[in-house]
């Protein structure tokens, strides 16, 4: 039953992918996506104007980097955590001094992590980066108070559950525009006023799904080598 | 010093990165150059479309400035992430290599294999040999 439902969603990612292609050409195009730099500001409503390329005019290479990423995730896991359920390894204390500072940062760096994702369409930052600020910062959390605790806390949070449904959401939010008769890939949500934390909502949206994934991921490769080569 | 900009340290990081990774014999050293090849990669492609006195591209910007092209930086975005990607993949697989041949020398791991080619049955022999050398090594 499990298997089946994981083949059915299988299929339904690849081919929710492939479709972004064909029903993108089906469609007719809107006039113009990328013109002038403050056209591509308007049409996307991020003033920042790396975002609204990224997330924006070009967010199929996007959906491909995630999809990239995941499969690297994957990989690791597969390889790592089959290996270390053999042999785990002990391990080694961190230093006072250490536990104590990274107590004191991880807070502070989790909240940067949060604040560079969610403004990513107005200033320097998005999901990528947010994502991996805050996964710096469970690293540092791992350094106080413990892998095993980190990862306890997290998986009782279901986090691999939501890691396996947040590329489903990403393509989700690619292709739901068609809903709406719009084509694949363009804005989900109405675009609002510029230069405000919800003047663009679905680039908002994808830095946020974004952020979570490459944070989760990240978590997952690191606990994997973690558990590997013993605490850090 | 009108040389001196990001593209020729680019080109400069890039000899470097690519004359460690091929005559360096390390593994991981290997990673670490190819690392700094990607790198130079992206330092390379960020400074082609930037001038010094180009605005970065978020607006507004100040009137009558030119603005540095969001194109590359955004499909740079791409690379850093599949850089990520590959380097943790591939530590995992130097990880592995390491764990059956105990060594990160590539020129012995290939030795190493094509003894195992040769003679499939003398490889538990040669695990215990290592297996022993590490334990003096250790002591």
């Amino acid at each position: 039953m499990k298997t089946l439902v994981r083949n059915i969603l299988a299929v339904v990612l690849s081919l929710a992918v492939f479709g972004i292609v064909v029903f993108d050409l089906a469609i007719p195009e809107e006039p113009a996506r990328v013109d002038d730099s403050a056209l591509l500001a308007a049409t996307t409503g991020a003033p920042n104007l790396v975002s609204a390329v990224y997330l924006g005019a070009r967010l199929y290479d996007t959906l491909f980097e995630v999809l990239v990423f995941t499969v690297a995730v994957i990989g690791v896991r597969f390889y790592l955590l089959r290996r270390s359920s053999e042999a785990p390894s002990a391990s080694i204390p961190e230093s006072h001094v250490l536990q104590a500072s990274a107590q004191i940062l991880y807070p502070l760096i989790l909240i940067l992590g949060v604040y560079l994702t969610c403004f990513g369409h107005l200033s320097p930052g998005g999901g990528f980066s947010g994502g991996v600020v805050a996964a710096s910062g469970l690293l540092l959390c791992v350094m106080s108070i413990g892998a095993d605790t980190v990862y306890r806390r997290l998986s009782g949070a279901g986090i691999e559950r939501l890691e396996w449904a947040l590329p489903m959401l990403i393509v989700a939010a690619c292709v739901l525009p068609l809903a709406f008769a719009r084509p694949a890939l363009s804005n989900l949500l109405p675009v609002g006023r510029a230069g405000h934390l919800f003047g663009s909502p679905s680039i908002l949206l994808l830095n946020v799904l974004i952020g979570l994934k490459v944070l989760i991921g990240s978590w997952m490769v690191l606990y994997a080598f973690i558990r590997h080569r013993g605490e850090i | 010093m009108d040389w001196l900009n990001g593209t020729t340290i680019a080109m400069l990081l890039f000899a470097i990165g690519a004359t460690a990774l091929i005559v360096r014999k390390d593994l991981v050293v290997k990673l670490l150059a190819l690392g700094l090849v990607n790198s130079s990669g992206i330092l390379f492609l960020i400074s082609i479309r930037f001038r010094p006195e180009m605005e970065a591209p978020i607006l507004p910007t100040r009137a009558g400035m030119p603005i540095a092209d969001p194109l590359p930086q955004a499909l740079v975005l791409s690379a850093i992430v599949i850089n990520f990607a590959i380097l943790a993949l591939s530590l995992v697989f130097v990880m592995l290599l390491v764990e059956r041949y105990h060594s990160t020398d590539c020129g012995r791991i290939e030795h190493a294999v094509e003894v195992d080619r040769a003679a499939p049955e003398s490889r538990s022999a040669r695990e215990d040999e290592s297996a022993s050398r590490q334990d003096e090594e250790a002591r």
